[in-house]
């Protein structure tokens, strides 16, 4: 991957941290009804901008998004803290982002593919 | 981390709503049988108890990021204890020696709103599948024409 320039790789390494959060958002919508569950959230966006603005590319892979706790709600009876609404316009948010990243990255690579050619 | 597990996830949680509804169904179904499949006593209501399982140990290969994620499954469906309401007919086949027949202990209202529930949860789930799809074709299409 070290081939392509620092943007693309940046690109890159967003799509795949935004996957995980995906995944997340999608475990906690599947425990929606489990008693005692606590939803879990991917966080990445401040470390990502932190090394973009510094431009260090080594520790670029070295972003994996941290994994916490983080309550929708207070809890119900049962101890489930989540909210559907808010999962569901996380997701919402996560795919769009998701979306416009990789077409960010498809323009970066026809670029790149009309300098060759 | 691969493009399905987000699915994989989700699909977990669709199986389990499935099963809550064929368990609140069954209930529903049963709201008057004053006999259980075992004999003793009117039929009990049936609730499913969900559990959350890591990611980690329901797919071992995966990378380490994957035990932080969790999918879920019905642990077990307990009875609910709770006796049902009883009614004098010493005609019933279900009476006993006094004439009286103790009814399911099933509330039909509070059946249908877990249905209600459940079948809400189960379309978060598909459009969760669905936006995994989305971002799928999304990532696909980067390499098509360009």
């Amino acid at each position: 991957m070290s081939g392509i320039d620092f943007n693309a790789q940046v690109l890159l390494k967003a799509m795949d941290l935004r996957l995980k959060k995906h995944a997340s958002i999608a475990g906690n919508i599947a425990n929606a009804d489990t008693p005692g569950y606590r939803p879990k959230a991917v966080s990445f966006e401040s470390e990502l901008q932190k090394l973009v603005q510094s431009g260090d590319q080594r520790n670029l892979q070295r972003i994996e998004g941290r994994v916490h706790t983080v309550d929708d709600k207070i809890p119900r009876l049962d101890g489930n803290t989540v909210s559907l609404d808010r999962q569901m316009a996380a997701m919402t948010e996560n795919t769009t982002i998701y979306s416009a990243t990789a077409e960010f990255l498809k323009k970066k690579i026809s670029m790149i593919k009309k300098a060759i050619s | 981390m691969d493009l399905l597990t987000a699915i994989k996830i989700s699909a977990s949680g669709l199986n389990a709503q499935r099963t809550r509804l064929n368990v609140l169904s069954s209930n529903l179904a049963n709201a008057n049988s004053t006999r259980s499949a075992d004999g003793e006593g009117p039929f009990k209501r049936k609730n499913p108890i969900f559990e959350e399982i890591s990611l980690g140990s329901f797919e071992k290969h995966l990378d380490k990021a994957a035990k932080n994620l969790s999918v879920v499954r019905v642990r077990e469906v307990v009875e609910d204890a709770t006796p049902g309401e009883r009614i004098y007919d010493p005609s019933h086949p279900d009476a006993d020696t006094s004439g009286y027949v103790t009814l399911s202990n099933v509330k039909v209202v509070q059946e249908l709103t877990d249905i209600m529930a459940t079948s809400s949860a189960y379309e978060a789930n598909i459009t969760a599948i669905k936006s995994a799809k989305d971002m799928i074709n999304a990532a696909l299409s980067i390499g098509r024409e360009g």
